[in-house]
């Protein structure tokens, strides 16, 4: 199975602190492309939080894309890779859950944000915008499930998933995954 | 196997064959460009005419708010001139008329989610519009659209774009009859018809069911068709005033009558003849006046219709024509649910308010449309799919897009409209305001748009905020109002038919850059976009939302009984109004506060340096270049076949690439070159080997024999190493076209 559309979404844990326009999130990120700090080629900044649940305010990349994510009313940070990558299949799905890990650090050390945005640690979503390769079905979810579990294991040691194939064959394939064992992401 | 290779082999028996071919064409031209065997300004052509478009900042550069920052981008071939290949860039689809199925919004928001950043933009033209797409994923995304009936082609570049309609086509009130059918026709009869590859621009045609009304926006446009019904010796005849010449930008036009009351098998004949007179007498190279509506005003409409219907006489009569008149009944669409009334059922919280202004009564008794706003046109692909299941619920097919940027569902049962409120509610696609003050059309501008000069979007964002907030409490008469904007003087917002209308542009106060929007009063979307606004001066973007409050203090203040927000303005004048509008000019200085040198939806300082050259314009490539850029993209497709051991297809490629070569030349002598391969190599041996036109200095008639013997051999058997010399023989004989073109060319401009 040859994947490079992975994405990996971490939850904010106080959804209220996204209260505010997600306009918030432009200045960052435009701080964040100033900054050169970020892996890969950023781009720019598209903002979509007048659309309700949304992809939020996205912070464009030629790899990947990065984003304040509005997506099913629970907002996260998403990791989002699109051009080809290397490595194998686990490889690939530990790169992108530790960009979204990464990304999500970021923000809750975001000077602007005073603090007031931290993420859960119990829980991850990844998906595969990639129909060809990864329809959303039990096969995928059987031939992908133990290379997601040992990516998890690989950006966050000590922690143990559980993996629940999410929604019907018309959306992309996307794992909801249960984590224990990590207390937070500053220390993972 | 290539993920693109499985994606043809799965949807190829799916896809309709001119549509699958086409895409197999564009594809082998992006693998000529890859390996730099085609220009790069006829590639940008190419890519443009299959709708795919550059995007800002694609040509490396980006001025990040601290400085200018080159975007390293892998190394790769341009795709255009100053166009970097890896580069994202949009892609626009074409929806004649707004229609779409709920199975195409499916794929819609499928390939939104494959391979772009999962929203969908809905157009000013009705089309749907996908950023931030990767070049290389093109032809993927269009034979998976094809193979649910929806195209690309033409959707950019020097053709004729997508065809407009009323969205209420067929169930409206007003219409004189549904202009469906003959939209359609149109659509499919021009969709890569000959006499209109040779544009010197752009080409929009739109259909209007009535001239009182907005939908069709005919006034604006290149081509536009009202429908009439006429009382001949007792009869009701059908048939449509037909209007040339509109057009918005920097010079809006309105359109011209070219003939009153053409009869309906008159339409598609028409429009090829206009489609010649403007590819033959339309400018070619300066871009800033080759639409056709320069053309009129340089000949007047006399002498424009005189040539158009002295071309329609001669044109080689065709078929289509009118063929699609025996079955216009065919396109008449059936009700999902039966008929019925709302009556006392109960009504959701917000329900009231959706329904004032989000329902439109059908003509037929019991049904409504049911607008959804969205906001700047946007929606995601979630959104889109949870639509289409809701469309199958409750109207089965009846779907339609809107140039106010929103979604319309036709065909809604009276009853259903509380159930149906609380399902779009759920996703979140049950805004109310529909056509009213919160609406806003924006278009991309600054976002995405290389030309942006200010930020449309960030503007309309701000202004549907704000004036979402006191909806309610507005007066009636300013809630009705419509506002447009545009990130630039090129009016893709068509701020030129609203109400109030803006265009992004720039002042320098001080030494720094200020984002600034011109304002453009008074504009008239009834009557067809009857008139066009008048602009009555600049004021910085962040005090636009002033300004929207003071115009509409005004008007509620000083408007006379029953007067209209156009003879308002007409009566207070420009100088009044630039008076009005002067109170909000200045800015604080830069050093005091820097919030009106950011436009909205940013934080960096502004500056112009991000603007790039606009693709809108097409490049400016001879047809000749194009048709022999095709006939490469065929012998490509010959070499490929060899390579995978199919002689016969690489045998008939080949013989097909020349026989393509060779009509484009016939084509520069002959507008009709003939279609079947003995006529054409007659006519290229008369017209070119007959009379030298074809040789070369040294190798004189040498490359034009393989077609000769090729074509009297047919395809009999051949060894792989005859066809091998049969490729580069075709080769060889397009590098031939090319030079005899050239020569030719080079032999008119001395004659001049
Ligand atoms: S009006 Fe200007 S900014 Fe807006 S889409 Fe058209 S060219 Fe771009």
């Amino acid at each position: 199975m040859d994947l490079h559309r992975i994405s990996a979404k971490l939850f904010i844990a106080d959804a209220s602190a996204i209260s505010r326009a997600a306009g918030e999130y432009i200045p960052i990120f435009h701080r964040w492309i100033q900054g050169g700090e970020l892996s890969g080629l950023p781009l720019d900044v598209a903002d979509y939080g007048h659309v309700i649940d949304g992809p939020g305010v996205m912070l464009i990349g030629h790899e990947a894309d990065r984003s304040l994510d509005l997506a099913d009313g629970r907002p996260g940070f998403v990791y989002a890779r699109k051009r080809e990558a290397a490595g194998s299949v686990r490889e690939r799905l530990a790169q992108v859950i530790g960009e979204a890990v990464e990304g999500a650090r970021r923000l809750e050390n975001e000077p602007a944000l005073e603090g007031a945005v931290s993420f859960r640690t119990d829980e991850l979503q990844i998906s595969v915008k990639d129909r060809l390769n990864a329809p959303n079905t039990q096969a995928t979810f059987d031939a992908l499930s133990q290379d997601i579990g040992a990516a998890i294991s690989d950006v966050l040691p000590g922690a143990a998933a559980t993996l629940a194939q999410l929604g019907d064959d018309r959306r992309p394939f996307t794992v909801q995954v249960t984590v224990s064992g990590v207390a937070q992401l500053a220390a993972a | 196997m290539s993920d693109a290779a499985i994606w043809k082999d799965r949807l190829q028996s799916e896809m309709p064959p001119d549509l699958a071919e086409e895409i197999d064409l564009f594809e082998a031209q992006l693998e000529l460009r890859r390996q730099e065997k085609i220009d790069e300004r006829i590639f940008a052509e190419t890519r443009l005419r299959r709708g795919m478009y550059g995007q800002r900042y694609d040509n490396g550069q980006r001025h990040d708010g601290v400085d200018s920052r080159d975007l390293d981008y892998p190394e790769a071939p341009t795709k255009g001139p100053d166009t970097l290949w890896h580069a994202p860039g949009m892609v626009r689809i074409k929806i004649p008329y707004g229609g779409v199925t709920p199975e195409q919004l499916e794929v819609l928001a499928e390939c939104a989610e494959d391979h772009s950043d999962g929203i969908l933009h809905i157009t000013t033209r009705q089309d749907v519009q996908l950023h931030y797409l990767h070049l290389d994923d093109g032809p993927t995304l269009m034979r998976r659209l094809a193979a649910v009936g929806i195209t690309t082609r033409e959707a950019c570049g020097n053709g004729v774009r997508n065809i407009t309609g009323c969205p209420i086509a067929g169930v409206c009130r007003t219409e004189a009859f549904d202009v469906t059918p003959y939209a359609d026709a149109l659509f499919r009869f021009l969709l890569g018809h000959p006499d209109c590859q040779d544009f010197g621009r752009k080409f929009k045609p739109a259909f209007s069911g009535c001239a009182h009304e907005a939908c069709g926006l005919v006034m604006m446009h290149d081509l536009g068709y009202i429908a009439r019904v006429k009382d001949i010796d007792g009869k009701q005849i059908r048939g449509f005033d037909v209007y040339v010449g509109g057009g918005l930008g920097t010079n809006p036009y309105q359109a011209e009558l070219l003939l009153e009351f053409a009869p309906e098998s008159e339409i598609l004949p028409l429009a090829q003849a206009v489609g010649r007179v403007f590819a033959r007498l339309g400018e070619k190279k300066n871009r800033n006046r080759a639409r056709i509506k320069f053309l009129i005003a340089k000949l007047g409409v006399e002498e424009f219709r005189r040539l158009v219907l002295e071309e329609r006489e001669i044109l080689p009569h065709d078929s289509r024509w009118t063929d699609y008149l025996d079955d216009l009944d065919s396109a008449t669409e059936q009700a999902k649910v039966e008929p019925s009334s709302l009556n006392g059922a109960a009504r959701p919280e917000g329900f009231d308010e959706w329904h004032a202004t989000n329902i439109y009564k059908q003509r037929q008794e019991g049904y409504v449309v049911a607008t959804i706003a969205l906001p700047l046109g946007d929606i995601t692909s979630e959104q889109t799919r949870l639509l289409a299941d809701i469309a199958r619920k409750y109207v089965g097919e009846s779907v339609r897009t809107t140039v106010e940027q929103n979604i319309i569902l036709r065909w809604v049962s009276e009853k259903d409209l509380p159930a149906l409120y609380s399902e779009l509610k759920a996703i979140g696609l049950a805004e109310p305001g529909a056509g009213t003050i919160v609406d806003i059309t924006a278009c991309p501008g600054t976002d995405t748009c290389k030309l942006g000069i200010a930020s449309s979007r960030g503007l309309a964002a701000e202004l549907t905020t704000r004036l979402a907030a006191k909806q309610y409490e507005l007066d009636e008469s300013v809630r009705g109002l419509k506002i447009k904007v545009s990130g630039c003087f090129n009016s893709c917002g068509q701020h030129h038919v609203a109400d109030i209308g803006f265009f992004g542009n720039t002042r320098t106060i001080d030494g720094f850059t200020v984002p600034h929007f011109q304002v453009v009063l008074g504009g008239r979307w009834q009557e067809n976009a009857g008139s066009y606004g008048m602009p009555v001066g600049a004021v910085p973007s962040k005090r636009i939302p002033e300004v929207v409050d003071a115009i509409a203090d005004r008007f509620i203040a000083e408007r006379e009984s029953g007067e209209s927000f156009q003879d308002f303005t007409a009566r207070l004048g420009k100088k009044e109004l630039g008076a009005l509008i002067s109170d909000f000019k200045g800015v604080p200085a830069h050093s005091e506060d820097m919030s009106a040198y950011v436009d909205w939806g940013d934080s960096r300082e502004f500056t112009r340096k991000d603007m790039g050259i606009g693709e809108c314009a097409g490049e400016v490539v001879t047809r000749v270049d194009l048709e022999l850029s095709r006939a490469e993209s065929i012998a490509f497709e010959a070499q490929v076949a060899l390579d995978e051991g199919d002689l016969g297809k690489a045998d008939a490629k080949a013989f097909e690439a020349m026989l393509s070569a060779a009509q484009s030349l016939v084509r520069t002598q002959m507008p009709d070159p003939p279609e079947d391969a003995e006529a054409i190599v007659t006519e290229f041996r008369e017209r070119f080997y007959d009379t030298k036109l074809f040789f070369d200095r040294f190798a004189k008639g040498k490359f034009a024999r393989p077609l000769f013997e090729r074509h009297e051999s047919g395809a009999s058997f051949r060894h792989e190493r005859d066809i091998v010399e049969l490729i580069e023989n075709t080769s060889l004989f397009i590098d031939a076209a090319y030079q005899c073109d050239i020569r030719m060319a080079g032999a008119q401009s001395a004659a001049v």
